[in-house]
């Protein structure tokens, strides 16, 4: 078996500073080791939607044999990004740097329709970044599930009739409580072990401000100093996902500026898909003279919840939880920073909680981000097939740790008509500590 | 190459689609490039993929097949390494990963049948909870198709003390060229008749396609012990196989590595081996707990006698997977090491693995190219990795060439050109290295028997170009008729 | 297609070489009441070459003979011109011990290849009958193991590489001297239970086993067939792992005549084998499954030895026998209804079990008795369709030889005949050896 390319006869299809790097395309050997852990493969049966048949185009428009045509990018659309491939890749192929980099030039030739690129402008460049609008529009979400409207929306098929029904109930459901987003700090209970700042994220503190709540609370008792900062950006993670990177690199820089200021021991996220794109800020900023080394300072200091409590050590929960519980690899905590372990130690820690091994757990729920909007029906198959194995192990809560995949989940229990809970790992630990008896 | 013409096309494509369905029939060019290639180095475009869900659905396509008069190559997961899943002659790719399903597991009798889609893996976790198994592993075996052992025979680390796929098949239900379907075997233990079963299997896809195999299971082992000795040198590692088989244990896996693999291994996934050690040895034994211990002090003893420079063990899965962790990826792990590698597959008597590693060397210095050597040691087995960089004139060649040249030194020690990759389009022009005509013409006549109009999988395992031996190409047996060979 | 009888005999004598007809032609070379004109004993590989040149060349019909053991398998011969004898192809070619491998000419007895393996304390997988007699090359074209077939599976799994003479006289080889291989097609799958109906077997290389330090043999007995049955599947499914389990019934221990033996009882026969501490902890396990005793090693030589021969030697050699393969699980209920088709034709059988393997061995000894040929011939027919309906096939190892052209001794063919006459066809077009004796009269 040979690895091999073929020499480029004439210029590119794939140009500018985030083109797809030639070396990581190549070296992809064909091998197929990443086929049984990418959802799209396991839901289609077909190599197109594979890992190896995305780069394997890849290759082709780099050598210029295919031009870039809808017929080709549908099928990286479909990717959801979970980089499961990575971790099966036993030559070390970088697939999430080429994907986004081969999405960014997707973008340069997309013709969008109108709608759809207004949508994605507004969502991506207003709503996203700006933690006002998202408020705004997340107070407008509340009122609307809490009012009553919902109901009667539903109840009137008045959103079947405008093609919003899956949409609408798919929307998360807003927290009736909220997250503090200004300048402070939570002191640590006793003596303090760390100073840690807090990333606030743009959706968490909305929708799931309470368990937002609990992770600070979580935090200083096992002894943190807690920075919240105000002005922080969205991480850019979604941007990056869709291939906006030049937009990525702008909130990069805000959030660096931010942090970089406070001192601080660790900055924590806990949210995987922000923690993720956090330690890559290094990566994205590589080109940047001014921010390519404070990039990668501020990515060293960036930490996963789970990883950082774990590795503190955290203080042991005492109070019962008598759960059977299982737990779905978030794919940014376990596939991008490799984080398997961490979770699992902390569920195993709480007295009482029964932890069960989801078949498959780190296969995809289908949330990628977007992907639930932008993808709906392909993420949805995915989700079903995630349901079915939550099912099999007769768990009462799956527990999980990013905030897309909280959501997704939540979506596939209504579409179900499933009893299960779906919680953060850290509202479990919440819970073993005492400061609540049931979520 | 088949060539069918714009419209035949269109009508072909209009016809398998009224057999599977639109959604699985691929046949844009840009969708057809993904299954130019398997895990191997050539590549070659069908003119249709095919994904079929029934044994019916297998049998309308191979029927329509016959009428284009064009070739079917069978597809698994496309992890195979001789390109034996490659449309080399063009003409329809039947891709069976949607044939999935696991019809029977009956635990009482330790049979399952599965359909060729299964995945190697997933068979042995379905049969995990009546505590069955089932025992060849190939390296991919997470992401491969049985179907696909099934075609090439495949082996894995574990073959050595239980065997290939073909000690596993009891039977298998095949659609022959002529759209015929016949049971060969079934899930009893002998056969009535000529072993075809046995020669199904290992016959790359050129004789029928396989849609129902019958396997057998085995109970899974009380205990297993893994160990791992490093030596000094390749030498020492070689002298410690010999002597535990000759010791009189079999044990489940006797693995080796060499220098540059461990280097390589040891910059990707440290596993924690000294960065000086020439060779390592992984052994695994499993069976009764009584068994296990006495063997594992045994193979301590006899490693002992070669200056080992440390000797490991693990006896829980974590420490187990730790040991292991190093091995299987060092295949990726060298490809780190430079951009492109070549990895060869030969086997030679047990005995004969110093020698041959020796001349392997020296072929490393005569090319001026790095060799890593990976071995299934217990087995003879050989993979040596050449390392080479295409981008260099003459890299490929000089690579390929000194692929050649392993070959040649495996048969020189009495060895043959494949272990368990297979021949396919990788190796075929070196068959005439190990067979004479006599032997090759006696192959081709099992082709014929089968099929006289080469549709299935035509141009594999026998060599192309000059040679005077009449076996099967494309079209000649349909142009000379079996007669030729009488 | 048809295979339409060898053109009119030639007398072997006028063209073969008076050289190469060098046996003569005795009684024990009948196969079906059909005598040779002559017998050949070819005293190497090329000399058998040109032999089977000269054959194909005039269309002698011929039929390969190694120790004779298992000479009235089949069906009857269409035509019978020459016997060819391997036992001349004696060569032991190498032990490779280190390698755990051998290489042995097709006409070495098993005992004989066996001793040669035992200097290096390894042994040949396979125990088929009467093996002071049998040639490898004979137990290979039958493709039949005896007892220890549980463990080490079937001849075909021994076999790495391989050396036939075909029909023409060409040799081919196939496989290697590895144990690991997969150079071009498995060749030796053809030869290996094809009778030699598509070439001679002439040398074989096997991979080969150590022998187990220690081995015992457990024995006890039951008032039924069941209760033996039912015990072998329990070690069947334990974590115990015998090299053999066997089941004799009464009438069967009646005929073998061992001591070892209780004659009206139905026994169960356990061989186990490994290190002293794993083999006391199996017959520990074993002696919680069932109630036995230890046999000593010479008796336990001597029964294993008859158990192997039965069917075959000359005090169970019967008039009647099947050999039928099913899933393991289902023997107990064929038994039944091998004993309820015996009580209604008024006939007794010998039943011989090894449950693991899925195998069960009936014989009846007719002794004169006026039994009509289409009774023997319904009884099958019974046996074959309940083995159907089980998903098993029946392989009817003896019958009386006037009635042996009413039915074809080999079962169930999975729709796979076609392409078995399309094998024949390629490599023994002229239908020259063995004709008609195998699975379709082909």
């Amino acid at each position: 078996m040979i690895q091999k390319s073929l020499n480029k006869d004439t210029l590119s299809l794939f140009s500018g500073p985030d083109a797809p790097l030639e070396d990581d395309m190549y070296k992809c050997v064909h091998c197929g080791f990443c086929l049984q852990v990418c959802p799209t493969y396991l839901e289609t049966g077909l190599e197109t939607e594979s890992p190896r048949g995305r780069i394997a185009l890849m290759k082709a428009v780099n050598e210029n044999r295919i031009t870039l045509n809808p017929g080709v990018y549908r099928h990286w659309d479909l990717c959801i990004q979970c980089r499961a491939c990575e971790v099966a890749c036993p030559s070390g192929v970088p697939y999430g740097n080429l994907i986004q980099a081969t999405m960014s030039q997707v973008n340069k030739y997309r013709k969008p329709s109108l709608l759809s690129k207004i949508l994605a402008h507004v969502f991506l460049n207003t709503i996203l970044p700006s933690q006002r609008v998202l408020s705004i529009l997340t107070l407008s979400l509340r009122m609307y599930q809490q009012s009553g409207i919902q109901w009667l929306a539903r109840k009137s098929g008045l959103l079947k009739f405008v093609g919003l029904a899956d949409l609408e109930s798919s929307s998360p459901r807003v927290s009736r409580s909220s997250f503090k987003t200004q300048d402070r700090m939570i002191p640590a209970q006793g003596k303090p072990r760390a100073k840690v700042g807090l990333v606030s994220g743009c959706v968490m503190p909305l929708i799931h401000a309470e368990q937002m709540n609990s992770m600070v609370k979580i935090l200083t008792h096992n002894g943190c100093d807690v920075e919240i900062t105000t002005g922080q950006a969205c991480c850019g993670a979604i941007h990056s996902h869709v291939g906006e990177l030049e937009r990525s690199r702008e909130l990069a820089r805000i959030n660096i500026d931010i942090f970089e200021a406070r001192n601080l021991d660790a900055v924590i996220s806990a949210s995987a898909g922000c923690g993720t794109l956090m330690k890559e800020y290094g990566h994205l900023l590589r080109e940047d003279q001014s921010y390519a080394d404070r990039a990668e300072r501020f990515s060293q200091k960036v930490k996963d919840i789970h990883e950082f409590l774990v590795d503190l050590p955290f203080v042991p929960p005492t109070h019962q939880v008598d759960k059977r519980v299982t737990y779905q690899d978030s794919c940014h905590l376990a596939n991008s920073q490799r984080i398997t372990d961490a979770p699992r130690i902390l569920l195993r820690a709480i007295p009482g909680l029964d932890l069960v091994e989801l078949p498959s757990s780190n296969i995809c729920c289908g949330a990628g981000g977007t992907y639930s909007i932008t993808e709906r029906d392909f993420s949805q198959r995915v989700l079903d097939s995630k349901m079915e194995s939550i099912a099999s192990t007769e768990a009462a809560i799956v527990a999980t740790a990013n905030p897309g995949c909280i959501i997704q989940l939540e979506y596939g229990t209504s579409r179900t008509g499933s009893n299960t809970k779906i919680l953060y790992v850290t509202d479990l630990l919440y819970m073993g500590y005492g400061f609540k008896a049931d979520m | 190459m088949v060539s069918l013409g714009k419209p035949s096309t269109r009508r072909l494509i209009e016809e398998l689609k009224s057999v599977v369905g639109d959604e699985y029939v691929i046949h844009r060019d840009e969708d057809l490039l993904v299954f130019e290639y398997d895990g191997s180095v050539d590549k070659a475009l069908p003119t249709a993929v095919v994904l079929p869900a029934d044994t019916n659905e297998v049998v309308s396509v191979t029927k329509l097949a016959a009428t284009y008069s064009i070739p079917i190559t069978a597809r698994g997961a496309g992890t195979g390494l001789s390109g034996g899943a490659i449309a080399n002659h063009g003409g329809i790719v039947l891709a069976l990963t949607r044939m999935t399903r696991i019809i029977q597991i009956d635990a009482e009798n330790m049979t399952a049948i599965v359909e060729p889609g299964v995945v190697n893996i997933d068979l042995s976790t379905a049969t995990a909870p009546y505590g069955l198994y089932y025992p060849p592993d190939p390296s991919s075996q997470k992401v491969c198709t049985l179907g696909g052992n099934v075609a090439e025979n495949s082996g894995g680390p574990h073959c050595l003390a239980y065997g290939v796929t073909t000690n596993y098949v009891l039977g298998l239900e095949v659609v022959l060229a002529n759209g015929s379907v016949q049971w060969f075997g079934e899930t009893t233990r002998e056969v009535g008749g000529y072993d075809l079963r046995g020669i199904m299997v290992g016959s790359e896809g050129t004789l029928g396609i396989v849609t129902k195999i019958a396997v057998r299971l085995v109970k899974i082992p009380e205990v297993v012990r893994t160990l791992l000795a490093v030596f000094n040198n390749v030498e020492d590692a070689s002298l410690a196989v010999s002597d535990i088989i000759a010791a009189g244990i079999v044990p489940a896996a006797l693995e080796m590595m060499d220098k540059l693999c461990i280097r390589a291994a040891e910059a990707s996934v440290p596993a924690g081996y000294p960065q000086d050690a020439g060779a390592i040895l992984l052994v695994e034994v499993d069976g009764l707990s009584e068994v296990t211990d006495e063997q594992v002090a045994d193979i301590i003893h006899v490693c002992n006698k070669h200056s080992p420079i440390e000797i490991r063990t693990a006896s829980d899965n974590i420490e187990r997977e730790k040991l292991w962790a190093g091995r299987k990826g060092v295949i990726g792990a060298l490809g780190r090491l430079a951009p492109n590698y070549y990895l060869v597959d030969g086997t030679v008597p047990r005995t004969r693995i110093m020698d041959t590693l020796k001349g392997v060397e020296k072929i490393s210095k005569d090319y001026e190219l790095p060799i890593g050597n990976l071995l299934h040691a217990g087995d003879g087995n050989l993979h040596p990795l050449i390392l080479f960089d295409e981008r260099k004139p003459g890299d490929t060649q000089k690579a390929l060439e000194a692929g050649g040249k392993i070959l040649e030194l495996c048969i020189q020690a009495g060895g043959v050109l494949s272990g368990e990759h297979g021949i396919g389009m990788e190796k075929q022009e070196y068959m005439p290295l190990m067979f004479t005509d006599d032997d090759m013409t006696s192959m081709a006549k099992l082709k014929l028997a089968f099929e006289t109009n080469d549709i299935l999988n035509p141009g594999k395992i026998f060599p192309t170009g000059s040679s005077h031996v009449a076996i099967p190409q494309t079209g000649a047996i349909s142009r000379t008729g079996p007669d030729a060979f009488i | 297609m048809e295979f339409e009888p060898p053109h009119p005999s030639t007398n072997p004598l006028t063209v073969v070489p008076d050289y190469m007809l060098n046996r003569p032609v005795t009684p024990e070379h009948t196969i079906h009441d059909l005598s040779p004109s002559a017998v050949a004993r070819p005293k190497s590989i090329d000399e058998l070459s040109d032999l089977m040149s000269i054959t194909n060349d005039n269309n002698l019909a011929i039929a390969p003979r190694g120790g004779g053991t298992q000479i009235s398998l089949g069906n009857p011969l269409r035509a019978y011109d020459l016997a060819i004898e391997t036992t001349g192809l004696n060569k032991m070619v190498s032990h490779d011990y280190a390698d755990l491998t051998a290489t042995v000419e097709a006409g070495v007895t098993v005992s004989n290849f066996q001793d040669t393996l035992a200097n290096h304390r390894q042994f040949l997988a396979i125990d088929p009958p009467l093996p002071n007699q049998a040639t490898i090359g004979g137990a290979l074209a039958v493709g039949h193991s005896g007892p220890m077939k549980w463990q080490y599976w079937n001849p075909r799994d021994t076999v790495i590489g391989m050396k036939v003479v075909q029909p023409n006289g060409t040799l081919v080889k196939s496989g290697g001297r590895v144990v690991k291989n997969v150079s071009g097609y498995d060749m030796a799958r053809l030869h290996i239970g094809g009778l030699g109906t598509l070439g001679i077997i002439v040398e074989v290389s096997f991979k080969l086993t150590p022998k187990p330090p220690v081995e015992a043999t457990l024995i006890g007995s039951f008032d039924t067939i069941n209760e033996s049955l039912e015990k072998a599947m329990l070690i069947y499914q334990s974590d115990v792992l015998p090299l053999a389990i066997v089941t004799i019934d009464n009438k069967a221990a009646e005929q073998m005549r061992s001591d070892a033996l209780h004659q009206s009882r139905h026994t169960l026969i356990v061989k186990l084998a490994g290190r002293e501490r794993g083999l006391a902890r199996q017959i520990n396990e074993c002696r919680n499954l069932f109630q036995c005793d230890s046999m000593n090693e010479k008796d336990a030589a001597s029964l294993w030895g008859s158990i192997s021969n039965f069917g075959y030697d000359k005090v169970t050699l019967p008039t009647l026998g099947v050999r039928i393969s099913a899933p393991p699980s289902k023997l107990a209920l064929l038994s039944k209804v091998i004993y309820d088709l015996s009580t209604d034709t008024a006939l007794t059988p010998a039943l011989v079990a090894h449950p693991a393997h899925g195998t069960l061995i009936a014989n009846w000894h007719l002794d004169g008795s006026p039994i009509q040929s289409s009774t023997l011939r319904a009884m099958i027919g019974q046996i074959r369709n309940h083995t159907r309906t089980l998903r098993g096939h029946t392989f009817v190892e003896h019958y009386p030889i006037p009635q042996r052209s009413d039915l074809d001794v080999w079962d169930n063919y999975g729709g796979s005949m076609e392409t078995m006459r399309n094998l024949k066809a390629q490599y023994d077009p002229r239908g020259t050896l063995n004709p008609g004796r195998f699975i379709g009269h082909i």
